[in-house]
């Protein structure tokens, strides 16, 4: 099931909702655990099977690391954090990899090895990455092991988080599944960042998302310069609203319940260099790489040498992360090497630049990026990039480009100024969010927003011949 | 304190209308978008494990949502305050005009490329054939290729003149009609619907005028019909897939002042007089007034009475091989012939050739729109 359904909006949500206030605070958990298999199986009912296993492995794992480390067995419990990996890493190696890896061995040595064309289960990455990071999180301390399973299961299913992140460590929420208060408060400020990522994901992401299903099927003869740079801005945008909505959406939906995530994006667009733009974007999946990948390597610690060598792995990881597909890897390759530039001496010059053109730089930078991250195939992917550099003989702009241009301008220029942080600011203006002291102005005025933002995207969902779901390759 | 009343007006919108749509009863058909609406889907374990139950119940929903046609209303007119020039693939064009915009892949996919090689099989077969037929390929443009004028400013659809030739290239010179500059010399008149992707009978009649012209015989002319408006209140499919903003379409019939008597006979057997279907008028799908719609076969036998000086031709039978275009298009041939015979073959997969016997057949006309030329799948049974 995704959030941005009518499915999910007038079934499942009203009543989870009901069902979970109604109930007593010992009963909630169990009731979130079996919602979130509600929420899986919906889509995959097979693979739930995947996950529970997941489960039941790392919270008896967990229980040993934990038992191991009271007992002072130091390498017992280092044994069990290893066993979890593996396993996690297996599940995910060959559902997400397996076929990739077979069938490029099977190219490369023309062999006939077999290949299983398994659909890969939603979330995966997502959940394998979660279940990790509790038994790490527990043999280093920075958590206890959970003695509840459902507590457990309710961890690694909730279904708030749980086919599109953010990746939430075991560490931020360990206590708020023990413990945690719903107050109106914190289920106000849930359906403030719910409705923005509505928004974001049906009426900007699904939108733009249209015009770069068009360009980028485009016959060269529609082809021009300027509309290869049009398809991959709305690229941009599509992906950044999509993904950042979706996040809100979690962000918002745990404050409902009482959970509080962490911050997944944080305006990448508005990013001066590309070591920036990845704090900026995705920021639970680099936090996660950074804690559990880089610093254990050593990080930059161990003199410049190293620091590349842990970024190349970090980078290599990160790229496949996204899919089982060459493009992926060569995206995450691109990034490494720019980031090891930047470390290198880059960064201190584009510091000295006036900021336009860091941004400028930045921008074409990640852009390019994305031309390699849309295409599967890297034929189609370079092709494309010979439109944007004018290597194609094709002409600098036609009428069908002067034609897309003005039938989205407007939302183009949305999108823009959606990117930063002075739409938020303004609202924060204008409708102060102040706790003990709120206006009726105020809040009727934030309901007509939500009111406005929630109709629409109610009516861009009744007739939707456009909702993707981008993050199935993850 | 505030932030109690934001809760609990959220809850009221989501609440609100999960109610209202868990009450509202499910609508089997819809006559505004002209199709079947997704009905409940039954449980079974089955379903649910193959995941089939959670694709139709997600369906179902969408489908049957409460006030669905003001919540589609509500899109459409959002779209066009962001200056969008086309939604769902229809343009906004000039005079009220909704125009489809079929895409360069549907022209250049393979079935449609298949089927220009399936007509040129059955055109030379049938200039082959064991007794002279005379056959005619009418390919009719669709308003996106002929009321360019009416276009937004800088819209370039798919030019229908390369499928057009590529099919032209494909069968002889004498098997061919040009609609495409028939119609364009007519671009000013209603040819089209404005609300519907068919053409009026206006343009059918121009399109009869061609035809009948390139197999030698004269076609009525304009003080040969009673001309009656039949309807002012008409909204066809493009209307329903962007929900109506533009005023309705008017619909007209071609009678002959001169009398004939016509026998219509279905594929059911049931005869009719009359071409039009008053009836149709009531319902949301008026242009089944021309023909009752959609039938796999329909034979129309003329006896003209004795004072009948045009070109009548006792001692000839047409072959219809057509789309829904035909059915304004048909009445004007029957003028002509002995028995007309339609078929249509998305339904009708008997065998042709015997049908050329059983009938008598000596003119052969092949009358589809480019699109549903492109896209259909049955081009194929031509050749069976």
């Amino acid at each position: 099931m995704v959030f941005s359904s009518l499915l999910f909006l007038f079934r499942f949500l009203p009543i989870v909702l009901i069902m979970y206030f109604l109930a007593p605070k010992k009963a909630r958990n169990t009731l979130l655990f079996l919602s979130s298999l509600i929420f899986y199986a919906w889509g995959e009912p097979i693979y739930i099977v995947l996950m529970l296993f997941s489960t039941i492995v790392d919270y008896t794992l967990g229980l040993f690391v934990s038992h191991y480390l009271s007992k002072n067995l130091k390498s017992k419990a280092r044994l069990c954090v290893i066993i979890s990996a593996i396993i996690n890493l297996s599940l995910l190696g060959f559902f997400k990899y397996w076929d990739f890896f077979i069938g490029s061995i099977n190219s490369i040595f023309s062999l006939n090895l077999p290949i299983f064309q398994l659909a890969l289960p939603i979330g995966i990455s997502f959940y394998t990455f979660q279940t990790m990071s509790y038994t790490i999180d527990i043999y280093r301390g920075n958590a206890k092991a959970q003695k509840n399973i459902i507590s457990f299961g309710a961890y690694v299913a909730l279904f708030p988080q749980l086919i599109a992140g953010p990746i939430v460590q075991y560490k931020t929420i360990a206590k708020q599944l023990n413990e945690r208060t719903c107050t109106y408060d914190e289920f106000a400020v849930g359906i403030h960042y719910f409705m923005i990522g509505l928004g974001k994901k049906i009426l900007f992401a699904n939108n733009i998302g249209q015009l770069w299903d068009q360009i980028s099927t485009m016959s060269l003869g529609q082809q021009s310069i300027l509309t290869a740079w049009l398809g991959i801005i709305c690229y941009a945008f599509q992906i950044y609203f999509d993904f950042s909505g979706y996040s809100d959406m979690a962000i918002g939906l745990g404050h409902m319940f009482g959970f509080r995530f962490l911050k997944n994006f944080d305006y990448p667009y508005i990013s001066k260099s590309i070591t920036e733009f990845w704090r900026r974007w995705h920021i639970s999946l680099g936090t996660w790489f950074r804690e559990y990948v880089y610093i254990p390597l050593g990080g930059n610690r161990k003199g410049l040498k190293r620091q590349f060598i842990n970024i190349a792995i970090v980078w290599l990881l990160t790229g496949f992360w996204h899919g089982a597909s060459w493009n992926f890897v060569l995206w995450g390759v691109y990034f490494g090497i720019i980031l090891m530039i930047e470390k290198a001496f880059l960064l201190k010059f584009l510091e000295k630049l006036p900021s336009v053109f860091s941004h400028l730089y930045s921008i074409i930078i990640v852009l390019i990026g994305w031309v390699i991250f849309a295409f599967d195939s890297l034929p189609m992917g370079i092709n494309y990039l010979k439109h944007m550099f004018g290597l194609s003989s094709i002409s600098l702009w036609n009428t069908q480009f002067l034609y897309l241009l003005y039938n989205n301008i407007i939302l183009i220029v949305i999108l823009c100024f959606a990117s930063t942080p002075i739409p938020a600011k303004i609202m924060n203006t204008i409708l102060p969010y102040n706790k003990d002291n709120v206006s009726n102005k105020i809040v009727i005025s934030r309901c007509i927003f939500y009111a406005i933002v929630f109709l629409l995207c109610v009516a861009y969902l009744v007739d939707a011949t456009y909702n993707p779901f981008l993050y199935f390759r993850f | 304190m505030g932030n109690k009343k934001i809760v609990f007006f959220f809850c009221i919108l989501i609440f609100g209308i999960t109610i209202a749509s868990l009450f509202k009863k499910p609508v089997t058909f819809s006559e505004k978008e002209n199709r079947y609406l997704a009905s409940k889907p039954t449980l079974s374990l089955d379903n649910v494990l193959n995941g089939s139950y959670m694709k139709e119940y997600e369906t179902f929903i969408t489908d049957q949502f409460i006030f669905r046609d003001q919540w589609i209303g509500i899109k459409t007119k959002t779209e066009r305050l962001m200056l969008k020039q086309d939604i769902n693939n229809v343009f906004f064009a000039k005079d009220d005009y909704l125009i489809e915009n079929y895409s360069e892949s549907l022209f250049t996919s393979s079935l449609a490329l298949d089927n220009i090689s399936y007509l040129q099989r059955f055109s030379e077969k049938i200039n082959n054939y064991s007794r002279p037929i005379n056959l005619k390929t009418v390919i009719i443009p669709t308003a996106s290729t002929i009321l360019t004028d009416k276009l937004p400013l800088y819209a370039t659809p798919y030019d229908q003149r390369l499928y057009l030739n590529a099919i032209k290239n494909s069968v002889s010179e004498d098997n061919w009609v040009d609609m495409y500059s028939t119609l364009l010399e007519k671009k000013h008149e209603s040819i089209y619907y404005r609300t519907d992707h068919h053409w009026t009978m206006l343009g059918a009649y121009y399109g009869y005028c061609a035809w009948a012209k390139s197999i030698g015989i004269t076609p009525l002319s304009f003080d040969d019909f009673t001309i009656t408006t039949v309807d002012n209140n008409f909204y066809g499919t493009i209307a329903a897939k962007v929900s109506d903003t533009v005023p309705p379409d008017s619909m007209v019939s071609f009678s002959p002042k001169d009398s004939f008597t016509y026998k219509i006979t279905d594929e059911t057997g049931a005869t009719f007089e009359t071409f039009f279907d008053d009836s149709a008028l009531n319902t949301r799908d008026k242009y089944t007034y021309y023909m009752r719609g959609n039938h796999p076969y329909i034979k129309v036998e003329t006896t003209p009475s004795s004072n009948v000086s045009k070109d009548f031709y006792n001692d000839r039978n047409l072959l219809v091989i057509k789309d829904s275009y035909a059915h304004c298009f048909v009445p004007f041939t029957s003028n002509h012939f002995n028995s007309v015979t339609m078929i249509d073959l998305r339904y009708y997969k008997s065998s042709i050739e015997a049908l050329l016997e059983e009938n008598n057949i000596t003119d052969i006309l092949i009358l589809y729109s480019t699109a549903n030329f492109a896209e259909n799948k049955n081009v194929k049974f031509m050749l069976q």
